[in-house]
This record gives structure tokens, C-alpha cells and sequence, in this order.
């Protein structure tokens, strides 16, 4: 509804405006990789190896001689394409979950709802980390395990969204006119909660993406020699004295990225959210 | 072909303990009006659903030209979907603020896969907004460009589009201004006349009630109370709720309202959980004797075309 | 004739919108004498709620009034917050559409009419709840000492609306402004409510505001009425006067358009509602004549589009039914 009004009214204040522009370049970064990095991410040169930030080298180069912003310039694929596919997976799963389950109610919405509530009360990152067990280490792997960590809450803000929808009376208008239950779910009740889910989707990049680099971090997530943010910053641990550039630059890169959509996340909400629109809007007499 | 359209016997909606319809006999007869009045919480939007099924009726049966819709199965359920229909009360909250107004109008299209083609939909579609009084330019529009009147008219060519044979007008008007309720109701009427619709007309406003229906039905907590002729039911009461109801409806007449003398109810309506022993109006009611508590009367003619569950006329027992 | 207990002199109410200032309010004038009831009509958008709000201050921060409005000698408009707090209540008691938004559901009727009277005079607690019963028995509100401890959400609408009322005079006022205050009512109800006001008045001599869109209630219980549209007084007079012999095209649309419920014909004999097309204009675009021109059914004057109709005296009516449209002589008379 209204998409250009929304987009306008999103971009009236400067932070938005620079999540927006910090998230587009991420994603350019991300899609053009290769062309961008000034050396190979991956190959190796020992004479190489702990150079500080020069103009060859602008972020140094690891242990093993290799570059560390063409690492970071790749890993910004490793890393967003992790998060978009364990988000998709989260926000698909999560959202038919929530759908039928506030739709139905009754014992639909109870199997569904404590399904997920035994999901929700592991700590994410134990919960995600035995599914790896389960799985197998690995940047497939990994997708698929935050992307099931992060379904429950999809599931209930969707529900509660759903719950009152269906109680809106445009829903029993459309029943009376003889729409079946698949009709009014999709055409009815599914347009009219988007807006918390969108919100809800740019929040959980920010954690997904967090989540890789917690995985890769303890060794779980992406492998050797694939460059991964959580793996690099594992790496420089060890090198933190001679060698800050190793975990700085990555860590930088997780702390921007997820700082942006979550910044993007708010900037949402406010739009979205109709209480606080109308404000915007400037007044609403009713008189 | 029998004149009666839509026939309720018995019929009861339950909300667990709470008895919304209490047992109603109700005709509405083919081509009619039938008004249906009483104040918040007398069930009587709830029967207005129950008799298309939109809530489960617990107990009774709609019959519906002869088709038992508490029995309807789901393809029966649907081939009634296309020749009724329903307009609601607020026309802000009855449209989908996510799709444009063609698109609301055309669903029972869509859904009952009339007119078929985007061409002919169009057409169609273009047709009822002109047939309400809408600008067919505007389908593209969504619902909250329009006013609260304009909205209405969506939400009737909506229940329209499918050629219904009966419509439940649900608080039509209730939350319209008084030159757009005067619009509104002037609509329905030449519509009805146009399509040879029957309406159940359900409305708080008495005075709207007659200006609309040829026959009324007065409901207080689940049950029909008194039903007959709009004018000898306003004009001639046979029940004492009817009586106080049409006393307490101001008429924009200053000298008639300083010396008209109005019937003031005392107390509360009871919980249609937990209702009066014999006639339910006994609590209130002025008129009150010593059958009352005892008997649960029953619709009884008092008149041509006239009949009223009302001890006065008779003590009877359900 | 006693002094007014409340006039209201050219009162101006402007919205800052985004689409530029919507003059919600133009220019409205009236007098209230003591123990008499005016009735300000309107339907939605006309400015008749604003208006009352603007009186007490209760707008906010993005509407601009101006204008006049003394109460009891004293100048209501542009007072600060706290003088006007003293006003609230003690002078000027305040019912609104819905007693269920007004009340606060956590709190119990004796704590919500104990804050209205504390913010009067200092009171102890066995004082509030002595005045508290007294005041609920006097809204006719049965077994009021227990009715005390209970929540909004235990009491019927009727009984909620005589809760409001008991608040709004738990400091004496002098002026009641009703808003819609039986609107959300069931008419048995509203009978119920209209009789208690009408007691209350005659009792303590009170002005009553009864805001409204409902001519039949207007008619009972008023004694002087003002027609509002677009912001502006169209026509105001002697209740009588004005439903006897309407005299602005306005004001005859909206009593036209009014079903009558003791028409003895049957409703498929009867003529058609009266109706007017179009929509009131938007208060942020006024059109530059009168407002109501694009609507008018009677136009008959090339003024009509480009210059406004002062409220003016009616020909042959009593001096204090004055209309605001160029041709009042010729369509006087039903």
C-alpha cells in the first residue's frame, strides 16, 4: 500500500538515508566481489605474511600473506548471502507457521505455537550450534541453522499480526462473499501483516549475519579457505598484538553491516507502524 | 414458488453461556423489506449473520428458498455465498485498505467466477460503481481516498456484483453522517426496486427502520418480540419494550418533543447470559403483571399483521 | 435578561497541516445565559467539537485559536495551562461521546470522581467518598456506596455516561458542555440520560453546551440552537424559530434528510429522503464565497460564489434568528 509514500516518509531523516546507502554499497560490494578485491582473497604468500596497512596492502595481510580487505571485500558475500538465505528460511517457515496458526486458532495454533515456544527457549546461539552438531560443520549447514533458530520469531509476530486481522471486518466481508480460507489467508490476512514483518526481516539480517561470525568464529560455520568475517576475526585473534588489522577490519565490517539494518529496522517500524505514521502525517482532526 | 425467502425456525446462537438468539421464528418474505430493530446486545446483528451462516447457528434452522443452509455442505454453502450477500456498518473498516476499490467490488466476481476475463470484469465492475453512484474512473483507487459515503456505496456494489436475492443490511448507516445516511438509504430503496432485492434491514434507528422496511421485527435479549407492518408497529405498539422504544426515539419536532410523553425504562438490560425468568422484558417493564415471571410468552397476533410475545394480549407459555 | 455565563466571541480554530493551515473554526460567536441549553449542530467536520475543545484549551500543539470566549467574567482564551485547569471542572464541566475512552479502566469510580474533586478543594478521604456517593445517588446511580469500588468495565454505557457526569460535577460547574454525550447510547438510554441533564439543570441552574449531530435530541431539550458547517454559524435561532421556519438551505437539507419515524404511510408509499450532494468542503480549501454553494440547491445569487453571507437578521422572524445565506426572505417557510 502506498509503497512510494512509505519509501518517502522512511528516507525524511539522515539515518535511514545512510543505513540505506551503507547497506547498497554492502550488497554492490557483495555482487561484484572479485572485481573489486585488489588481490586474490584466498592465495597465499609467505614473504609476505603480517604486513601492516600499506598503500598495497590497505588493511595489512594475514599470517599467511594474503589480503585482508580483499578477505573483507569477499566476505561480504559470505556473509550476506548466509544471512538472506537463513532470514528467507526463518521468514517462510515462520511466517506460514504464524499464519495458519493465528488463522486457525484452536489446536493448529497450539501444536504449531508450543512447537515453536520449545524452539525459542534454547539460547540461540546452543540451539543453532546443535543443529551444526547434528548437520555437519558448514556455510550450508550453517544457513539452515540459524534460518530454524530464528523461525519462532517470525512464527509469533506473524500470529499476533494474524490475530487480529482476521478479526477485521473487510475478513468476514470476503467470507460472506463466499471466499474459501486459502483466498482470504493470501489475499486478505497476508498483505495486511507485512509491516511488522519487514521490520522484523531487517532486524534478523542483522542477527543472522551476527550469527555466522559467531558460528565461523568457534569453527562451525564457513570453511578454510573461504573468507568468512567470523572466521577472520577468530584468525586475528591469535595475532592481536603484532597484527590488529587481522580482527579490526572484519570486526568493523560485522559492526557496520549489522549497526545498518538495524538501524534500517527502526527507521521501518516508525513508518510502518500507523499510530506512529499518522503522527508524521502531521494532524488527523476529528472533529 | 413459495413467497418466503428465507425462513428461521427455533433458531439459537450460542456464545458459551451467552444466549445471543434465543430462539427465533422469523419469515422474510420474497421482494420485502424486513426491518429488524432493538438496541446493543438484543442479538440482533447475530441473527442477521446466523441466518447466512457467518455464524454458527447452535440450535434451529435457516432455511433458504427451500435449501436447508444449517445443513448446507460446503459447495451448497458457496452456491448461497453468490446469491447472498451483506453490507456492514462501518464502510472504514469492511474494505481492505490493501486493495483498490475494482478490486473489492470484483471479488465476489473472482471468487464465483462470473464474468469471466479481465475485459468483461472490468465492465462489470464499471457497471456497479455507475450503478451506485460511484465515478467508475476511480477503481483504481483505494478505500481511504474516499469518504465514509462513498465507501458505503463500495461496500454495496460489492454485494452486488453477484446478483444476490437477498442482502442483510447491517447497520447500513449507523456511521454516517445525516445527509449521507439520507443518500445511503434513498440508494438501497431504488435498488431494491431496480433488482427486486430482498433485504433484511437491521438498524438501532427506528426512524430509519420505517422509512426503509415494510414489515418489523423488534428484538429485546434474543428474542423477537413483536413483529408486524412498519407503520402499526410505530404507530400502534403492542409490546411495551416496542412502546417505550418508539417514546424514546426524538423527533426533530420542538414543540411535540416538550409535551410528547416518553416512556423512561428504568434499570439496565440483563445479562443475555443469565435472563429473567418467564418474558424477559418483565424486569423493565412497566406493564408488568402477575404472569410474567412465570410464563415465557410466545409471538401471538394481536392485529392484522401484527403479533407480540406479550402476556397482555393473552398468557401464554413457550 | 441575566449576564451570560459564557460568550463566545469570533473564535477562530487553524490546523497546521502538512497540506497548509485548515481553518477548522471560523469565526464562531454565541451566548450562553444561565439555566439554558444551546445546542450546537453539526455534522462531522462542521468544527462544533473543536470549538468546545478550543474553549478549554484541550487542542494541541499544532492548532492556533484565536478569538474571545469570556466565562464568568474572565478570558478563557490564551490562559495558561494551569489557570485553565482551575476552569476545567470547577467552572466548566466537560462530557464526552465515549464513557468508556474517558474513564480510566484501571482506577474505581471512587478514585476517578475523587481526583475531580480534589483538584477543587482539599477533601479527606472519608469527605471524597461521603461526596462521591452523594454525587453518583444524584446521577441516579442505585446502591452507590457499593457501585464506588467498582471498574469502568463493570458498569453498562448508561451507567458509565452518569459516572462521567457525576465527575463533571463534582465541582459545581457553571457550564456543562455536553459532546455527543448519548450519541454512543441505545435511545432508551439516551431518554434516560436526557432527563437526568435536564433535572441537573433545572437543580443547579447550569448552562448547558449540548453538542450534537441529532436534530431530535436538539429539539427536546434545546433553547437555542446554532447550525455549524464548514466552521462557520450558517444560522442560528429560537429553537422554535429555527425548526419552524429554517431559513438556510442547509439547515432545511438537514432536517429534510431526516427519516420520520411516525409517518403513518408504509415505507414503499413514502417520497424520498431529502439529500444534498456532494461532501463538506476541506477545511484546508475553502472555497472563496460560501461553503456551502458547491452543495447549494438554491444558488440563486451570483454573490453566492465569490463573496460570504453575514449572518444577518431573517426577514419576518424574531431578531435573534439570523442566517447566513443572501436569500433568507425567499425560502423561509417549510
Amino acid at each position: 500500500m502506498r509503497a512510494a509514500e512509505t519509501i518517502k516518509l522512511l528516507f525524511r531523516g539522515p539515518t535511514a538515508i545512510v543505513a540505506a546507502i551503507v547497506l547498497a554499497g554492502l550488497v554492490l560490494t557483495a555482487f561484484l566481489g572479485e572485481q573489486l578485491a585488489p588481490h586474490s582473497a584466498t592465495e597465499t604468500d609467505v614473504s609476505n605474511r603480517l604486513q601492516s596497512p600499506s598503500a598495497d596492502h590497505w588493511f595489512g595481510t594475514d599470517e599467511l600473506g594474503r589480503d585482508v580487505l580483499s578477505r573483507v571485500i569477499l566476505g561480504a558475500e559470505v556473509s550476506l548471502r548466509v544471512g538472506a538465505v537463513a532470514v528467507g528460511i526463518s521468514l517462510v517457515a515462520g511466517v506460514l507457521i504464524g499464519l495458519f496458526a493465528g488463522y486457525y486458532g484452536r489446536w493448529v495454533d497450539d501444536v504449531l505455537m508450543r512447537l515453536s515456544d520449545v524452539l525459542f527457549a534454547f539460547p540461540a546461539m546452543l540451539m543453532a550450534i546443535a543443529v551444526l552438531a547434528i548437520l555437519g560443520p558448514g556455510s550450508a549447514n550453517a544457513m539452515i541453522a540459524i534460518g530454524i533458530v530464528y523461525t519462532p520469531i517470525f512464527a509469533r509476530i506473524t500470529r499476533a499480526s494474524v490475530l487480529s486481522v482476521r478479526e477485521e471486518v473487510y475478513v468476514r466481508a470476503a467470507r460472506s462473499a463466499g471466499a474459501g480460507d486459502l483466498r482470504i489467508i493470501g489475499r486478505h490476512v497476508l498483505p495486511n501483516v507485512t509491516a511488522p514483518i519487514i521490520v522484523q526481516t531487517s532486524i534478523s539480517l542483522a542477527f543472522a549475519i551476527l550469527s555466522e561470525a559467531a558460528l565461523s568464529f568457534v569453527g562451525l560455520g564457513t570453511q578454510p579457505p573461504d573468507p568468512s568475517w567470523g572466521r577472520m576475526l577468530a584468525e586475528g585473534r591469535g595475532f592481536v598484538e603484532q597484527a590488529w588489522w587481522m580482527a579490526v577490519f572484519p570486526g568493523l565490517a560485522i559492526f557496520v553491516t549489522v549497526l545498518a539494518f538495524n538501524v534500517l529496522g527502526d527507521a521501518l517500524r516508525d513508518v510502518l507502524d500507523p499510530r506512529q505514521r499518522q503522527a508524521m502525517a502531521g494532524t488527523g482532526v476529528s472533529a | 414458488m413459495s413467497d418466503v425467502l428465507v425462513r428461521a425456525s427455533g433458531l439459537q446462537v450460542r456464545f458459551g453461556p451467552v444466549r445471543a438468539v434465543d430462539g427465533v421464528d422469523l419469515e422474510v418474505r420474497r421482494g420485502e423489506t424486513l426491518g429488524l430493530v432493538g438496541e446493543s446486545g438484543c442479538g440482533k446483528s447475530t441473527l442477521g449473520n446466523a441466518l447466512l451462516r457467518l455464524v454458527e447457528p447452535t440450535g434451529g434452522t435457516v432455511e433458504f428458498d427451500g435449501l436447508d443452509v444449517t445443513a448446507a455442505g460446503r459447495r451448497e454453502l458457496r452456491a448461497l455465498r453468490r446469491r447472498t450477500a451483506m453490507i456492514f456498518q462501518d464502510p472504514y473498516a469492511s474494505l481492505d485498505p490493501r486493495r483498490t476499490v475494482a478490486e473489492s467490488i470484483g471479488e465476489p466476481l473472482a471468487i464465483h467466477r462470473l464474468h469471466r476475463g479481465r475485459a468483461a470484469r472490468r465492465a462489470r465492475v464499471g457497471e456497479l460503481m455507475e450503478v451506485v453512484g460511484l465515478n467508475p474512473d476511480h477503481g483504481g483507487r483505494y478505500p481511504h481516498e474516499f469518504s465514509g459515503g462513498q465507501r458505503q456505496r463500495v461496500g454495496i456494489a460489492r454485494a452486488l456484483a453477484g446478483e444476490p436475492d437477498f442482502v442483510v443490511c447491517d447497520e447500513p448507516i449507523a456511521s454516517l453522517d445525516v445527509s449521507v445516511q439520507a443518500q445511503v438509504v434513498n440508494l438501497l430503496v431504488r435498488l431494491q426496486r431496480e433488482f427486486g432485492l430482498t433485504y433484511l434491514f437491521v438498524s438501532h434507528d427506528l426512524a430509519a427502520v420505517r422509512q426503509v422496511a415494510d414489515r418489523v421485527a423488534v428484538m429485546y435479549l434474543g428474542r423477537v418480540v413483536e413483529l408486524g407492518a412498519g407503520a402499526s408497529v410505530s404507530s400502534a405498539p403492542a409490546h411495551p419494550y416496542t412502546e417505550a422504544l418508539v417514546s424514546a426515539v426524538p423527533v426533530p419536532e420542538p414543540a411535540r418533543e416538550r409535551t410528547r410523553q416518553r416512556i423512561v425504562l428504568t434499570g439496565d438490560v440483563p445479562s443475555p447470559a443469565d435472563p429473567p425468568s418467564g418474558c424477559r422484558f418483565r424486569t423493565r417493564c412497566p406493564k408488568a403483571f402477575e404472569p410474567c415471571p412465570d410464563h415465557d410468552p410466545v409471538l401471538q397476533p394481536t392485529g392484522p399483521e401484527q403479533a407480540a410475545a406479550c402476556h397482555l394480549h393473552g398468557v401464554t407459555d413457550r | 435578561m441575566t449576564a451570560p455565563a459564557l460568550t463566545v466571541d469570533d473564535l477562530h480554530v487553524t490546523f497546521r497541516t502538512r497540506k497548509g493551515p485548515a481553518r477548522v473554526v471560523n469565526g464562531l460567536s454565541f451566548e450562553l445565559h444561565p439555566g439554558r441549553t444551546l445546542a450546537v449542530v453539526g455534522e462531522s467536520g462542521s468544527g462544533k467539537s473543536v470549538s468546545s475543545l478550543a474553549l478549554l484549551g484541550l487542542l494541541p500543539g499544532t492548532a492556533d485559536v484565536r478569538g474571545s470566549a469570556i466565562f464568568d467574567g474572565d478570558e478563557l482564551i490564551g490562559r495558561s495551562e494551569e489557570e485553565l485547569r482551575k476552569v476545567r471542572g470547577a467552572g466548566v464541566g466537560m462530557v464526552f461521546q465515549d464513557p468508556m475512552t474517558s474513564l480510566n479502566p484501571v482506577l474505581t469510580i471512587e478514585r476517578q470522581i475523587g481526583e475531580a474533586l480534589r483538584a477543587h478543594e482539599k477533601v479527606s478521604d472519608d469527605g471524597v467518598r461521603a461526596r462521591a456517593a452523594e454525587l453518583l445517588t444524584e446521577v441516579g446511580i442505585p446502591d452507590a456506596k457499593a457501585r464506588l469500588r467498582a471498574y469502568p468495565h463493570q458498569l453498562s454505557g448508561g451507567m458509565r455516561q452518569r459516572v462521567m457526569i457525576a465527575i463533571a460535577l463534582a465541582g459545581n460547574p457553571k457550564v456543562l458542555i455536553a459532546d455527543e454525550a448519548t450519541t454512543a447510547l441505545d435511545v432508551t438510554v439516551q431518554a434516560q440520560i436526557l432527563e437526568l441533564i435536564e433535572r441537573l439543570q433545572d437543580e443547579h441552574g447550569m448552562g448547558v453546551v449540548w453538542i450534537t449531530h441529532d436534530l431530535g435530541v436538539v429539539a427536546g431539550i434545546a433553547d437555542h440552537v446554532v447550525v455549524m458547517y464548514a466552521g462557520r454559524c450558517v444560522e442560528e435561532g429560537a429553537v422554535d424559530e429555527l425548526f419552524g421556519r429554517p431559513a438556510h438551505p442547509y439547515t432545511r437539507g438537514l432536517l429534510g434528510a431526516l427519516p420520520v419515524v411516525d409517518d403513518p404511510r408504509p415505507a414503499r408509499e413514502r417520497d424520498e429522503l431529502v439529500t444534498m450532494p456532494g461532501l463538506p468542503p476541506d477545511p484546508a480549501a475553502l472555497p472563496p464565497g460560501c461553503a456551502f454553494y458547491p452543495r447549494c440547491p438554491v444558488r440563486a445569487d451570483a454573490r453566492c460564489a465569490t463573496s460570504l453571507p453575514p449572518l444577518s437578521p431573517v426577514p419576518g422572524s424574531a431578531a435573534e434568528h439570523r442566517a447566513a445565506t443572501f436569500y433568507a426572505g425567499e425560502v423561509t417557510g417549510r
